[in-house]
């Protein structure tokens, strides 16, 4: 079906680039629509992609820094460590992103968080919402943090509040904490950005929280977009 | 269980590692996704340097393609994927992880359009000392990817670069090379063609 050029789907010109990764974001979710019901262009995509799959090996072969390995797997081994003591029931990511990213089918499934940098290691939390009276009309909700020995914490008053956040490494190189803010039957929208805390005291932030049910901070590259990018390090529930 | 031959570990591994590194990799992702930080050491070692060499290449510096592989492993370690082992080998699900974290890290970037991405990486050689049965091979491999790359008209080799290793997409690539988007696309299906006949006889991708 595919070597006759009459017989080609009109959608498969777009196979080589989605397989390529060069597709318009746009035209990713359609097309992968498509392909779960074209026959012609599945079948061109098993060949295209098998080749695709080979140009890695095109690429020169270098030998990564060793920090990379004991980077990766300080957080691995504290992740290994806190899923033990959770035990089975443990789940390993509890909050999903908003949206998916379209290569995320195929690959894997739910994102993980793009922390990096030494000591930034994520650990599985249970959620945990305390309400607590901080004052007459200020209630004080804790924030489930994936970042060991990290806290933070939204005070709610009135329709707005306060996210206070201690114990949070630096962001690596380029990136930021970001805040945002989730309203019931909407995406998160982007609050503003969190500095990072000195190692004694806390950083906060002013929000206004009038409607919102969740506040989120995920680290994100230093132009943060419309929408994260990476899952929550921070979330706190405020309904 | 199935054996493995080697691997390609560059950095002592943990005393508890020993075991494992006589099995398959997808014992080992299996064993991953149950918890085994020693079982995904040991699918690390294998698979970092070709993880961190297609992360560098697109990203053209050593810390955003740290970032990068570092994002890709503890995805695949958090997320407790799947890999279908119809859909190719291991290796090859992982660098497609880092190759769409790569993407997504030059797209939010605004130094995308200063890297460099051209044909001249493809000339430099593979330097590893390595002297294994596994390595020749995949040394082989590389050697003929290469060579199928580089045969292909330089009109269809570019458009493949620049969207594979470049992270562009076909619109971009559309007005870098000031050419019609449906001469892009069938650019980039005739050169995967073209390769793919050059190569069929280690298809079905990286092992």
């Amino acid at each position: 079906m595919t070597g006759s050029d009459d017989m080609r789907c009109p959608q498969s010109d777009n196979v080589a680039p989605f397989v390529l990764g060069a597709l318009e974001h746009d035209a990713i979710d359609p097309f992968v629509e498509h392909l779960g019901t074209c026959a012609s262009c599945r079948a061109e995509y098993d060949e295209l992609q098998a080749t695709a799959t080979m140009l890695p090996l095109a690429v020169e072969q270098r030998d990564p820094p060793p920090e990379m390995k004991q980077r990766l797997m300080a957080v691995v081994r504290s992740e290994a460590e806190l899923l033990r003591a959770a035990g089975p029931d443990a789940d390993r990511v509890t909050v999903k992103p908003e949206g998916r990213r379209w290569w995320a089918r195929l690959t894997e499934r739910p994102l993980a968080t793009a922390l990096s940098g030494a000591g930034a290691a994520a650990a599985v939390v249970l959620v945990v919402v305390a309400l607590a009276g901080g004052g007459s009309d200020t209630r004080t909700i804790q924030a489930q943090v994936l970042i060991p020995k990290a806290n933070a914490q939204v005070e709610v008053n009135g329709g707005s509040g306060t996210l206070v956040a201690s114990g949070m490494p630096s962001p690596s190189g380029g990136h930021v904490y970001a805040i945002w803010t989730q309203r019931a039957n909407e995406k998160p929208r982007f609050a503003g950005t969190l500095g990072a805390t000195p190692s004694k005291g806390s950083a906060r932030a002013t929000l206004n929280l009038d409607g919102v049910r969740q506040v989120m901070v995920s680290v994100e590259p230093a132009d943060v977009g419309s929408a994260p990018t990476t899952e929550p390090v921070v979330t706190a529930q405020l309904t | 269980m199935r054996l493995r031959a080697t691997s390609h570990r560059r950095e002592a591994p943990s005393p508890a590692t020993g075991g494992l590194r006589d099995l398959a990799d997808e014992d080992l992702i299996r064993l991953a996704q149950s918890g085994d930080e020693n079982a995904f050491e040991v699918v690390y070692d294998r698979h970092e340097r070709a993880a961190y060499s297609l992360a560098y290449r697109m990203m053209g510096a050593q810390a955003p393609a740290q970032d990068v592989v570092q994002e890709a492993f503890l995805s695949l370690w958090r997320s407790g994927s799947h890999h279908d082992g119809s859909r190719g080998s291991v290796r090859t699900w992982i660098l497609a992880v880092v190759h769409h974290r790569a993407i997504d890290a030059l797209r939010r970037t605004t130094r995308h359009d200063s890297k460099i991405v051209d044909d001249e990486g493809l000339q430099e050689r593979i330097e590893a000392p390595d002297r294994t049965d596994v390595e020749a091979i995949e040394r082989e491999q590389s050697r003929e990817v290469r060579a199928a790359l580089e045969a292909l008209p330089i009109e269809q080799r570019r458009v493949i670069t620049l969207g594979y290793f470049g992270g562009f997409t076909h619109t971009e690539i559309a007005q870098i090379l000031d050419a019609p988007i449906g001469t892009v696309k069938g650019r980039m299906r005739l050169g995967l063609q073209k390769m793919r006949g050059e190569l069929i006889g280690i298809a079905g991708g990286t092992s």
